[in-house]
């Protein structure tokens, strides 16, 4: 039964594999991007054990040096090593990234999943929600969540995914509704399928293309949101790094050492114009139509 | 010949003209000028409600006339509402003599009805919790002898009232909040339009946006020489310089020295490097009984690298402090008292010889308690970075602070007035006298100005010497005495005296340079030459 089930849910096209490497390839952009995120990711997880300075540690004496062997960012205002400042910040901030998209992503599929599946009265009152949070502009939603619930690394994790997940919301629901009377859905459900194998087992691995693109997207939208919220003071509070904390910390030493700002800029911009590069890439990679 | 000479002549003439009108616009005012000033939030228009602080202080002095006002050439306390005064009883009672004819913008008169409103009926009314009471706890009563004069009838004396009637101490109106259940909070008068006697009055108050003062008509001294002030709310002091450097603002206070540089090189503004009686400092909670071993807090301060803080800070502005009372006043400032030199080595030694031993996690500890301290601190100007950098001088010998950063009413609330911390960086700005027992005393312990509720009794009485003393010489030696006591005990932990830096357009003239408080006090001189 099993089986059976399997077979009729993803019937392989048998030139799939060649076709989709032969179009990976035609997306140079993409690899690039895709090894630059690679290549970041590690580094900011075994970074900080490599460079010998502490982020945290503080030197009244030697402030705002310009790079040098020591120092090969640099020192802020209070003497910390910037290097190991941007190394610890990007570790914060990609992990606020990636959390709030997995956030936004499990619930937007959830709901978008239910409301397109089940239609009727779960999807009229699901979508008006989904509705309701699409008209607020996401920004200022996260801002009152933010204010009212405080500023907790969690809090801001959950409430940046909250802003992110509306829009995952509409594509799944548009995605499960367009398979929910497929040939391989409706035997599947003969075969005496539950509702939730149906939908995670058979409709879930069809979205997931889609749902990868706007993933991906969304962290690049994610580490963002959060660099907004610290430079208006409201994200992940000093004296733990992020690079949006770092931005607005450099606010302050604008006229006298502009460097500051540009580390953690140049990073955020980097990392966001990648994760926008990879999104694109897989949209081309992953839609059927093209 | 006769052309060369009518030339030269007229070359003449021209120079003397532009010389006289030269020196004519020098000494004329624009009276069409408005300035700008910003506040970094919405003000509340009461010199004692709870709360009314740093956005509040400078408008209200603009506002509501004190008894007296400090002299821009000493700081010692000179005529505003009141004309004269002296001690009576031995300092047990001080008459002021108010001046005549004052009237309040809206017409009435003004007199002694409402001097004694304000501090019988609102300073001294425990129920009220006026803003800075504790600094008056030595009142107990302000009597009515006339309408025109009053007597403060003190129940220990305090030598040094007019100074503290200076400082931020505005007389308000009996005739309009009189009858109000709590006059510190009638928002009709607060936030929109209160009825004054300074020599410029509020026309229109927009919540986040400005409040917008015009001249006074009625003022004592006569009418002021600008066409009116505004002050405007600005949070956010990066966005206060850019506009003052974009020519939108006239005066900034309370520059911070970061973005002090190179501001004068726009040609329109000079930065104004003053003095005030303000010190930073660390506060130990005397709660505490780890703090009851004065070397522990001896040790903690020569961990301290003062003069590198206030070269990374301050960028060099300001000095290391030896105690509460700073070098501006003179020969009241004690600088033969004991110091404590940056000396991590002896530091350590001084906590090993406490019995606070390094243990294996880095941490000192003496009989399994740990050297650790719960730091809190406000998003305010420079209280994170020196408590970041305090934490990690304190960490180089051993001991733990674990800082927590908190918005800046949150940190008032719970560090400030519920005193829920062990040790938070924090400033005193205090009027310009030696007479620091609001800040000290014991009666100031858990509620009042006393943040590290520390209490001595020894102190106490060093603190009422001085309040006795009527003459500087007996004073000097006074507050000498208790300026030792404090270096040797460190109710708070010194850092420095910051100088205090305000932006102005090189046009503000009339505007005294001394401090700022004074500078506002005496806005009816204010003009911009033209």
């Amino acid at each position: 039964m099993t089986d059976a089930a399997a077979t009729i849910a993803a019937p392989p096209p048998p030139r799939a594999r060649p076709r989709l490497l032969r179009k990976i390839l035609r997306q140079p952009l993409g690899i690039f991007a895709f090894v630059l995120l690679v290549v970041l990711t590690v580094t900011v997880i075994i970074g900080p054990g490599l460079v010998p300075h502490s982020p945290s540690r503080t030197d009244a004496r030697s402030i705002l040096q310009p790079p040098s062997a020591t120092h090969w960012l640099g020192t802020d205002e209070l003497g910390r090593d910037v290097f190991a400042r941007v190394l610890a910040g990007g570790r914060v901030s990609l992990s606020v990234g990636l959390f709030s998209m997995l956030v936004g992503l499990t619930l937007g599929l959830t709901i978008g999943g239910l409301a397109g599946y089940f239609g009727g009265r779960v999807e009229s009152l699901l979508m008006r929600l989904v509705d309701a949070f699409m008209a607020i502009p996401s920004f200022f939603l996260i801002l009152v969540i933010i204010t009212s619930f405080g500023n907790a690394p969690t809090t801001i994790i959950v409430t940046v995914g909250i802003g992110f997940w509306a829009q995952m919301a509409r594509v799944a629901h548009a995605e499960f509704k367009r398979f929910r009377h497929h040939d391989f859905v409706e035997a599947s459900r003969a075969l005496g399928g539950t509702h939730v194998r149906v939908m995670a087992r058979h409709i879930l691995p069809q979205v997931m293309p889609q749902a990868t693109v706007l993933a991906t997207l969304g962290v690049g939208w994610a580490i963002l949101t959060e660099a907004a919220l610290s430079y208006l003071g409201l994200g992940i509070q000093p004296p733990l790094a992020s690079w949006g904390n770092m931005l607005q910390n450099a606010q302050g030493y604008l006229w006298r050492a502009p460097v500051l700002a540009i580390w953690p800029g140049a990073f955020i911009a980097v990392t966001v114009l990648a994760f926008n590069l990879l999104g694109n890439a897989l949209r081309d990679v992953l839609d059927p139509r093209s | 010949m006769h052309i060369r000479r009518f030339v030269h002549r007229l070359a003449l003439l021209a120079l003397l003209l532009t010389l006289g009108l030269g020196a004519a616009s020098a000494q004329s005012a624009d009276p069409t000028a408005v300035l700008n000033l910003a506040t970094n939030a919405d003000p509340t228009l009461n010199p004692w409600t709870p709360g009314a602080v740093i956005e509040s202080n400078l408008i209200n002095t603009v506002l509501f006339d004190q008894l007296t006002r400090y002299s821009p050439e000493d700081l010692t306390p000179s005529p505003a509402l009141a004309v004269s005064w002296s001690a009576e009883e031995g300092g047990l009672a001080w008459v002021f003599e108010l001046r005549e004819g004052v009237q309040w913008s809206d017409g009435a008169p003004f007199g002694a009805h409402d001097v004694a409103f304000t501090f019988n009926d609102v300073v001294l009314n425990p129920e009220l919790g006026a803003q800075s009471a504790s600094q008056y706890s030595a009142i107990e009563r302000v009597e009515i002898i006339d309408d025109l004069t009053v007597r403060f009838v003190l129940a220990t004396p305090f030598s040094a009232l007019p100074y503290y009637l200076a400082s931020f101490a505005g007389i308000i109106p009996e005739h309009v909040l009189g009858s109000a259940e709590n006059p510190l909070t009638v928002a009709s008068f607060n936030k929109a339009t209160p009825v004054t006697t300074g020599p410029y009055m509020v026309a229109e108050f927009v919540p986040g946006s400005y409040v917008r003062l015009v001249p006074n008509p009625l003022h004592w001294a006569g009418e002021p020489q600008l066409a009116g002030l505004v002050f405007r709310v600005i949070p956010d002091p990066n966005t206060q310089v850019a506009q003052a450097r974009a020519g939108e603002l006239d005066v900034v206070t309370r520059l911070s020295p970061n973005l002090a540089t190179g501001i004068e090189a726009t040609g329109r503004l000079e930065v104004l490097r003053q003095s005030q009686n303000l010190f930073f400092f660390v506060a130990p909670n005397h709660d505490d009984d780890r703090f009851d071993d004065v070397r522990v807090k001896q040790a903690l301060l020569m961990a301290i690298d003062r003069q590198a803080m206030i070269d990374a800070l301050l960028d060099g502005f300001g000095e290391v402090a030896t105690g509460p009372v700073a070098p501006m006043l003179g020969a009241l400032y004690n600088p033969d008292v004991r110091t404590y030199d940056y000396d991590p080595e002896a530091a350590a030694a001084l906590l090993d010889e406490a019995g606070w031993t390094l243990g294996a996690d880095g941490v000192r500890a003496k009989d399994g308690e740990r050297l650790a301290f719960s730091m809190p601190t406000g998003q305010f100007g420079d209280l994170v970075p020196a408590t970041l950098l305090v934490q990690q001088y304190w960490e180089d010998i051993g001991v733990m602070a674990d800082v927590n950063i908190l918005e800046w009413n949150a940190y008032i609330q719970d560090v400030v007035v519920a005193r829920n911390y062990e040790v938070t960086v924090a400033w005193w700005s205090m009027p310009p006298t030696a007479d620091v027992a609001p800040y000290f005393s014991c009666s100031a312990a858990r509620t009042g100005n006393n943040i590290p509720n520390y209490c001595n009794e020894e102190l106490d009485e060093l603190m009422n010497a001085g309040r006795r003393a009527l003459t500087l010489e007996d004073q000097v030696e006074a507050y000498a005495a208790m300026q030792e006591f404090l270096a040797d005990d460190l109710p708070y932990l010194y850092l420095w005296y910051p100088d205090i830096l305000t932006a102005k357009n090189v046009a503000l003239q009339g505007f005294p340079e001394i401090t700022a408080a004074t500078a506002f006090q005496h806005a009816v001189d204010w003009y911009i030459a033209r």
